[in-house]
């Protein structure tokens, strides 16, 4: 039947199936961050790339996947102060 | 200025007819030279009208030459198709004229025609009629011509714009006659024709509901609510009646303002509309999809008319037409979806005990749908509370239904509340009022119907009542209980299946007498659902079923009404599923030599399911002679059917004949001679549907006489239908072709009588036949020889057939243009590349879409079959004319090309790469669209085969154009995108994306994350190493640290 939604629907679909996914106001932080949980999840998927930086880092693979887990909370630090016009007013 | 006119108007007496008589005057003053042109331009009429209208009537020689078909007098320009060749037979003309400017000119000429139509019309003088139509009354005066100016009136001068004499039809050329000039020519016409005011047409029947459109108002008088209102009509008149792109910004116009608007003033319009007696379906769908988008955009404001709308919904919901049906859920359950629960439980809950049976029976149906919108749990406890109601037994009665509708309507999706639903029913079952009981019992028939195969556990609670009921009660009740009780069994397990069938069947063979019609189908679907469960032994059937149902059901009256017949066959099919063939057989067989044709049918359709499910196997000597004798008989007895067309009836008998030879295989052996002279002796007679039936029936035979080896009586068969190629009715020769086929499909090209290379030039003229059947079977025929014994046949003749088969390109059956486009590949491999692709990229000139299109197909497969090489240099060649249709033709054909031929491509990448490098340069978005969709056959056909710097090149072309906006283009250009991340690789894109994504204008960045988010979902971990590096910033560190790990 007919979707009178229309796109908008899509875009939340999107986002909802593929996180990572962006758009065109998205900020610089989103997007790091985003990418580098990627880039965990990338090592963390690849058996040899894990045990590989377990060596060179001398520890467990165990221990380093629990790392890189842990690195995906905030991995490029906090997030960077809304840069609201109102707020910056104020300052 | 003013005293100008004024002195003007003095003048002259009348106003814009003075010129009239100042060319009198220059009439009189007029030179001989002016004359003359005016007696050449008559005699330049005479010959046109000589060779354009009567001659191919008066000069054809015989009456096979009388074709319907118009020439145009110009032989030199016409397309080959039409008049290489004396049509020499009747079957070979067509039976829909041609329209004249359609078929019988070259499309140069066509266009050029069209062309001049569409200047002539523009430039047509106007009229006082035509400027008062369009221009307001007010605000314009009419200004007098100076009085010094005198008309330009050389008739040399008309003389050049003088109809060309291809525009000529038989009738002779006519002008056509200005709409304002017409007698019956409304203010409406008028503006229509000139496009003022931009409204489509109302129709007489619509007046009542757009006529005051028509009415001149000034806008600045009117109240906010009448320029609302009349803003809403046009809207409406737009979506209804207006042309695709008025009525889809009209269809957006009024679902953005939708809120604006407010609900009262849309639906004080849209719900007449939709009450309208004269609405047609496509109108009627319009509007639903008006209410769609308007209830999704108004929401909760909907709430106060939606007694309203339900009032004018729900007869929708059993209207006889199920598209009707399906709309009317649509926005009911839209408006469910709007109004929430509560508005709608509230609105509908007085309607539920309505002592009118329609509206409760309407309204049992439009709860069902809201259940379904907005889901079953949110509306039990109000079903429950219904169907329990003390008050009056009509809600009790309405909630049951509902019930049931929810069934009926969500099917297996009732399954997580199947419990529930039951049991808000079951008491139901010993309700005191009959009408209750009976609901209830046809309620849970749809819940065991929509629940098969699971749920019996919760059926529990009602087995009992049901099993009492049946035995307690008679007549339409127990029809009900019987056919309750017929649903559940299948649910149950073998032990208890068996258990209770046998507990049934004392009252089922007791019915077995009923009268009543109903009763009697109601007790033959038990009996079919009883047997089909697991738990039944075939020897209970023998003894205790069999002998009753043949000796009840059995019998010539059944025969006679639809659905009595319908379910005596399903049963009795049933029944062999489980006692095996020959024991229905045996009982049945003889009566295929009863009296009453009807019967003999029914026997005819059992017989041929039994077969089809179960095979011959079981069939002994005696019964399949007398089984072949009775289909011999029947096939033989039918009673004639006089139309042209092969009956209902007719079908039958020819599928029950072919599946008992089909499923007797090489026991047919010594009864085919005799069925042979069966087929001869009705090919030969009178009526055409027994000709037709004949043909079928050689069709379906001839894979059994191949695996008889009766090959020699095949090929008699084969000169006989040789010989009737000549039938006149097409369904006919549609079916002698399909005859023809099959005794070729299995016989073989040496050994068919007649010999190939006379059989094929007897049917390049059939193929000209415009009937749907004939073309369809004709070109699998010839498209069989061409493929397996193009050699018997010269390259002369393939030639002619390919001339044929472009016309087989227009044809509205997919089925008859592919095989047309696969024929010309055959073609192609038997006679060489040269000449066939010559005749197709001649074709792509043609104005036909469709044509074009197919001709590409028809060329991207011969160069698929033929090899690239052979077409690709003529192909790229082609590309230099310089018009757009052929550009395009040769751009798809290669994309085409490039799809069908996969890896081969990486030979031919850099030969075209110029081609497309010019095509995604183009200025045409046509040419750039088909540019990009090679593209991606190339790329996705090359991935992996090293064409990357060929492709990087492309892709370099490829990239701006992203920011296209037509919807096709840019589909288009994403295509060749991800083509591109295929063979590429996704970094390579990535490096080009990263360019847009923080670009200062939204609409550069929006299209490069749509990009990115492509390249994201596809190769997301691929991307991990494609990333950018980044500075840090303050508190924030983006460097990917651990890629640059090293041991």
């Amino acid at each position: 039947m007919s979707n009178p939604g229309g796109a908008s629907i899509s875009a939340e679909q999107l986002k909802a199936r593929f996180v990572g996914t962006g758009n065109a106001d998205m900020s610089k932080y989103e997007w790091m961050t985003n990418q580098h949980r990627d880039t965990y999840a990338s090592h963390l998927a690849h058996y040899d790339q894990l045990s590989y930086m377990a060596v060179a880092e001398n520890q467990s693979i165990g221990r380093m996947r629990l790392k890189l887990f842990d690195k995906m909370i905030q991995p490029c630090g906090p997030p960077p102060p809304t840069k609201d016009i109102n707020r910056l007013a104020e300052k | 200025m003013i005293s100008d006119n004024d002195s003007v108007t003095s003048n002259i007496v009348s106003k814009w007819d003075e010129d009239v008589s100042k060319s009198n005057v220059a009439g009189s003053r007029r030179k001989r030279w002016d004359d003359t042109p005016v007696v050449s331009s008559n005699a330049s009429a005479t010959p046109v009208v000589a060779s354009g209208s009567a001659t191919p009537a008066v000069n054809s020689s015989s009456k096979w030459d009388e074709t319907p078909v118009t020439f145009s007098g110009m032989g030199g320009q016409e397309t080959p198709a039409i008049t290489s060749e004396k049509k020499t037979n009747r079957w070979a003309e067509t039976p829909a004229p041609v329209l004249p400017g359609m078929g019988s000119q070259t499309p140069g000429l066509a266009k050029a025609l069209s062309l001049e139509k569409e200047m002539d019309s523009r430039n047509r003088p106007w009229t006082d009629v035509a400027l008062d139509a369009i221009l307001p009354t007010e605000g314009y005066t009419i200004m007098r011509p100076p009085s010094s100016y005198v008309p330009l009136r050389t008739p040399g001068r008309k003389l050049l714009a003088t109809p060309t004499p291809m525009s000529m039809t038989p009738q002779g050329f006519q002008m056509e006659i200005p709409v304002e000039q017409r007698q019956d020519a409304s203010v409406q016409d008028i503006r229509e024709a000139y496009d003022a005011g931009a409204l489509p047409y109302i129709k007489p029947e619509d007046m009542q509901y757009f006529g005051r459109l028509m009415e001149d108002t000034d806008d600045e008088k009117l109240t906010k609510e009448e320029a609302n209102e009349r803003r809403i009509m046009s809207l409406l008149l737009k979506i209804k009646n207006g042309t695709p792109p008025q009525r889809k910004t009209a269809m957006r116009q009024i679902t953005d303002r939708a809120r604006s608007f407010g609900a009262g003033p849309l639906f004080n319009q849209i719900l007449p509309l939709l009450m309208s007696p004269t609405l047609e379906d496509q109108e009627r769908h319009l509007l639903v999809k008006v209410i769609d988008r308007v209830l999704y955009k108004l929401d909760d404001l909907v709430r106060p008319y939606v007694h309203r709308i339900l009032a004018v919904i729900e007869p929708l919901l059993i209207d006889e037409d199920y598209y009707a049906r399906v709309e009317g859920r649509e926005i009911i359950s839209n408006l469910a979806k709007a109004a929430g629960l509560a508005t709608m439980i509230a609105t509908m809950r007085p309607d539920i005990d309505s002592p009118d049976e329609y509206v409760r029976n309407t309204t049992s149906r439009a709860v069902a749908v809201v259940a379904s919108a907005l889901g079953v749990p949110a509306l039990l406890p109000f079903l429950k509370a219904v169907c329990q109601s003390r008050k009056s037994w009509q809600a009790r009665h309405t909630g049951i239904k509902i019930v049931q509708q929810i069934a009926l309507l969500m099917g297996v999706a009732i399954l997580p509340y199947l419990r529930e639903l039951v049991e808000i029913v079951s008491h139901g079952l010993t309700d005191d009022m009959q009408k209750v009981r009976i609901i209830t019992a046809l309620t849970c028939a749809a819940l065991a119907e929509a629940a098969h195969p699971y749920g019996i556990e919760s059926f529990d609670s009602v087995i009992r009542p049901l099993w009492k009921g049946a035995l307690e009660h008679h007549g339409k009740a127990l029809a009900a209980f019987l056919k309750a009780i017929g649903y559940v069994i299948p649910l149950m397990e073998e032990n208890y299946a068996s258990h209770y069938t046998r507990l049934v069947m004392p009252i089922l063979l007791r019915e077995f007498h009923s009268p009543d019609e109903e009763m009697k189908r109601i007790v033959l679907k038990v009996i079919q659902q009883c047997v089909a469960t697991a738990g039944v032994e075939p020897e209970y059937i023998r003894k205790e079923i069999l002998p009753e149902f043949f000796r009840n059901f059995w019998i010539r009256r059944m025969a006679l009404d639809r659905r009595n017949y319908k379910q005596v066959i399903e049963t009795t099919e049933e029944l062999a599923n489980k006692v095996g063939s020959s024991d229905i057989i045996t009982r049945i067989v003889d009566d295929l030599k009863d009296d009453s044709e009807p019967y003999r049918r029914m026997v005819m359709e059992t017989i041929r399911k039994v077969l089809e499910n179960l095979g011959a196997g079981d069939i002994d000597d005696r019964l399949e002679e007398r089984l072949i004798d009775g289909i011999l008989y029947a096939f033989q007895e039918q009673a004639v059917d006089a139309s042209s067309s092969l009956g209902k009836e007719s079908q039958i008998m020819l599928d029950g004949f072919g599946a008992v030879v089909v499923a007797l295989g090489e026991r047919c052996k010594p009864y085919l001679k005799q069925i042979a002279g069966t087929i001869k002796w009705r090919l030969n007679n009178k009526a055409a549907s027994v000709r037709m039936q004949a043909a079928d029936l050689v069709a379906r035979v001839a894979v059994v006489m191949k695996a008889c080896d009766e090959d020699q009586l095949m090929g008699h068969l084969g000169v006989v239908l040789y010989e009737y190629l000549g039938e006149e009715y097409p369904e006919v020769l549609g079916s002698i072709l399909g005859a023809l086929r099959a005794i070729v499909n299995v016989i073989g090209m040496t050994k068919m009588t007649p010999p190939i290379r006379d059989l094929l030039p007897r049917l390049t003229p059939i193929l000209r036949n415009r009937h749907e059947k004939v073309q369809e079977n004709c070109i699998d025929l010839v498209g069989r020889v061409a493929d397996r014994g193009a050699e018997f046949v010269s390259a002369k003749e393939w030639m002619r057939i390919c001339f044929e088969l472009l016309e087989m390109l227009k044809a509205h059956k997919k089925a008859i243009r592919r095989a047309a486009v696969s024929t010309f590949g055959f073609i192609a491999r038997a006679i060489g590349p040269q000449d066939v692709l010559h005749t197709l990229l001649n074709n792509l000139k043609v104005q036909d879409r469709q044509m074009r299109v197919c001709t590409t197909v028809a060329i991207a497969i011969v160069a698929e079959t033929c090899g690239p090489f052979t077409v690709l240099p003529a192909l790229m060649n082609e590309y230099r004319v310089p018009e757009l249709n052929i550009q395009n033709g040769v751009l798809k054909a290669i994309s085409f090309m490039f799809e069908y031929i996969g890896v081969m491509g990486k030979d031919y990448a850099y030969a075209v790469t110029p081609l497309l490098e010019d095509a995604l340069m183009d200025r045409d978005p046509v040419h750039r669209q088909t540019g990009c969709a090679a593209v991606k056959h190339l790329a996705l056909g090359v991935a992996g085969h090293g064409c990357e710097d060929a492709l990087l090149h492309l892709l370099n072309f490829v990239w701006p154009n992203i920011f296209e906006e037509s919807p096709h283009v840019i589909q288009a250009v994403f295509d060749a995108i991800q083509g591109l991340m295929v063979s590429l690789g996704p970094n390579v894109i990535l490096q080009y994306t990263l360019q847009g994504l923080y670009h200062p204008a939204r609409k550069v960045r929006e299209v490069h994350w749509r990009i990115f988010n492509i390249l994201y979902i596809y190769n997301s971990d691929a991307l991990v190493a494609g990333f950018p590096m980044v500075e840090d910033e303050e508190e924030n560190t983006y460097a990917r640290t651990t890629l640059e790990l090293f041991i």
